[in-house]
């Protein structure tokens, strides 16, 4: 009996019909209608969509239950479909690169998010996910409860994060030192006005110490080859590299150049100075002088040494930065805060990140960019993907069943 | 201080004391001398690899996930466990062998190819997203290798009639738990993506190229379910699928599409 059923269901072969012949459609349409402006789908026309879509689904699943398509949508042949729909385009854009660059843009292929083919595997996607969410959501059962936190949490994360995306504010602003502002630039240079004032009051930043360099003269006399000290086990300031033995005696992180020396002053300009000295175990002779990075006011310094061989020092690379901002909000509520990288401030709906500085001044960077980020719809996302988080510890702690096996063991 | 110059000591340490117990698997012993001798190897060999990495931590006062090398480190330590906790769970020999078979070629290509690299690491990545998240990938790619070298292996007894049932269970459990680690690692980057870069998902090349890898995973789970007799497309998914994370891991340093990658190793 069970057998016969289940043949008049559709099974593959009228998933991959349907799933080649959703793509064909969507290929036709992309080629009548090239541009599709999916970021001017803003509130309220999100919310609109929003809720005529859940309306669509939750009404058509109670109301077409038992409807050939109903069906076919919540099964697994139609998940896999989707999932494979989703999944080419995504190879595609694996080896495509996305350039969003209008000409030679043939069929879309290089914006892909944009085009209707990917709008229509999406929404399958969400269609199926949201139909198979509801069949284990109503009636609910205690058992069902991984599969809804992995299916209806997957499908809360997804749709809140497609529909909201054109909700997205997301600008940066350039702050110089003790200055207020409140106009920040979109992507596109557009001016927006913030709902905050912003006051750097300062910009700060940290460097790891540099890294002594061996730059050597290779055979072509073209090209020269840099090699990194790798410092000896034992102590950081000891190296051997090619027949020399190299040693730091002294490390200044903040240096000038003065009177034929280098000395520890930080000041604007200031770079970071090492005092090596080389044994050449080869040659059996030393050398000893200064290497530096050098800064826009200092020139960098070299160490010649045998062979036309140089020892000079890498650019410091940032260990951290951060700025010190006071914030008033509407209410004339003032804030003072740190803003570092990989330490956004939030207030609300709003977030602030550390984004860039002036990188010719470097440390000395009077100026600070941040990005300011508003997403009304990020807490819906996040539900969603709390709940996967919990349905993967679910999947982590249950063992599987599959279809048949787990109907034969129920009866 | 412990650097890459004495990972071999570590290493080839791990691997004599490995292959003593595989061997004594293999062996005619008695049974309790057997279990004792594979137990204390295994655990043994593992626990010299975790020591290595503990002190070659502190030492480099960072975590060791930046670079390709350093995460080949925890995949060789991690593929054991698995293999091992298979073993104490199901009594598999042979899931262990080849799990540490395969910790021991990514050893032996850590030694004859270290990778020496400067202890700096750039802002983005000092976030306290930065070891969970990819302790949960390499937990991830650990267990579903396993499930690929099952997957090989069920093809090749396939191939001479031999086939063995047990192979499609294994594989699925094994790929059961990779999927969920697979999930958080996905997720925790989505989440310190939108700490540090300000969006949980801007469809960079690395974060395309995990998502593929995750979909073909879904794909293998959900086939599974629904046609569990169809025992040859699902051993070629599990390979397939495993292409596409090698791809994503270090294939995508090749690619023209990740270019402009902020996940791309600099090495
Ligand atoms: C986080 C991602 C996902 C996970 C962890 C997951 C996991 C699972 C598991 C474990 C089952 C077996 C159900 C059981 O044992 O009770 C299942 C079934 C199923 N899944 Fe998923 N899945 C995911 C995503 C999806 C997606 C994206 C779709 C559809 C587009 C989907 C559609 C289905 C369907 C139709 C079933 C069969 C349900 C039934 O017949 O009642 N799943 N899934």
């Amino acid at each position: 009996m069970e057998e016969i059923f289940k043949s008049e269901k559709w099974g593959y072969r009228e998933s991959t019909v349907i799933t080649v012949a959703l793509f064909l459609i969507g290929v036709l349409l992309q080629f009548a209608i090239p541009t599709i402006e999916i970021e001017k789908l803003k509130f309220p026309f999100s919310l609109a969509i929003a809720l005529i879509f859940v309306n669509a689904i939750v009404l058509s699943y109670f109301g077409l239950k038992h409807a050939r398509l109903i069906q076919w949508l919540a099964s697994v042949p139609a998940a896999i479909s989707s999932i494979s729909l989703l999944g080419i385009l995504t190879l595609a854009m694996g080896f495509i690169p996305q350039t969003n660059d209008a000409s030679n843009n043939l069929l879309g292929i290089h914006n892909l998010l944009n085009t209707w083919y990917f709008i229509f595997a999406i929404v399958f996607f969400l269609i199926t996910l949201g139909f198979v969410s509801l069949k284990r959501l109503v009636p609910f059962k205690w058992k069902n409860i991984g599969f809804i936190l992995n299916h209806f949490g997957l499908w809360l994360a997804v749709f809140a994060g497609i529909i909201g995306n054109a909700d997205i504010t997301d600008v940066s602003i350039s702050l110089q030192e003790n200055r207020t502002s409140w106009i920040a630039f979109d992507k596109k240079k557009t001016p927006i006005q913030l709902p905050f004032t912003l006051k750097l009051l300062d910009f700060s930043m940290e460097e790891y110490a540099a890294k002594p360099l061996l730059i050597k003269p290779s055979n072509s006399k073209t090209e020269t080859t840099i090699q990194a000290f790798i410092p000896n086990a034992k102590n950081d300031s000891l190296f051997a590299l090619e027949g020399l033995q190299i040693k730091v005696q002294k490390r200044l992180m903040t240096a000038v150049f003065r009177k034929n020396t280098f000395v520890e002053f930080d000041t604007i300009g200031s770079c970071q100075a090492f005092l090596v000295s080389v044994y050449d175990t080869q040659q059996d002779t030393n050398y000893t002088g200064w290497i530096s990075n050098g800064s826009n006011n200092e020139q960098p310094n070299m160490l010649t040494v045998s062979n036309n061989r140089t020892i000079a020092l890498s650019t410091a690379e940032a260990k951290k930065f951060s700025s010190n901002v006071v914030i008033t909000n509407i209410n004339k509520e003032i804030d003072t805060v740190t803003i570092e990288v990989n330490k956004p401030y939030n207030m609300g709906l709003w977030s602030i990140y550390q984004y860039d500085y002036d990188t010719q001044k470097g440390r000395w960077s009077d100026v600070s960019v941040l990005q300011i980020v508003h997403d009304p719809w990020l807490i819906l996302v996040y539900i969603g993907l709390a709940m996967v988080i919990l349905g993967s510890i679910y999947l982590l702690f249950t063992r599987g069943s599959s279809n048949d096996n787990s109907k034969q063991s129920e009866q | 201080m412990i650097t890459w110059h004495e990972f071999p000591y570590f290493a080839f340490a791990s691997i004599i004391v490995w292959l003593v117990g595989i061997a004594a698997m293999y062996l005619p012993f008695t049974d309790t001398f057997k279990k004792a001798i594979v137990h204390i190897s295994i655990t043994s060999g593992i626990a010299a690899h975790l020591v290595f990495i503990v002190l070659f931590w502190t030492y480099i006062d960072r975590p060791p996930m930046r670079t390709l090398g350093e995460t080949r480190l925890w995949y060789s330590l991690l593929i054991p466990i698995v293999g091992y906790l298979y073993y104490v769970r199901w009594r598999y020999n042979w899931v262990m062998a080849y799990s540490i078979m395969l910790s021991v070629v990514f050893m032996l290509i850590n030694i004859f190819n270290p990778e020496i690299h400067d202890k700096t690491l750039m802002p983005a990545l000092q976030s306290i997203w930065f070891v969970p998240h990819v302790i949960v990938y390499m937990f991830a790619y650990a267990l579903l290798a396993v499930s690929c070298i099952i997957a090989i292996k069920g093809l090749v007894l396939l191939q001479f009639k031999k086939f063995n049932p047990e192979i499609i269970v294994v594989a699925r459990s094994l790929v059961r738990a990779g999927f969920a680690f697979l999930t958080l690692g996905l997720l925790f980057g989505a989440l310190w993506a939108k700490e540090a870069w300000g969006h949980y998902w801007t469809w960079d090349p690395k974060e395309v190229w995990a998502l593929l890898t995750w979909l073909a995973y879904m794909l293998y789970l959900h086939a599974t379910y629904y046609y569990p007799q169809k025992t040859k497309t699902q051993l070629w998914l599990l390979a397939i699928a495993f292409i596409v994370l090698l791809i994503c891991w270090f294939g995508i340093n090749y690619l023209a599409t990740a270019q402009t990658s902020v996940h791309t190793y600099t090495q």
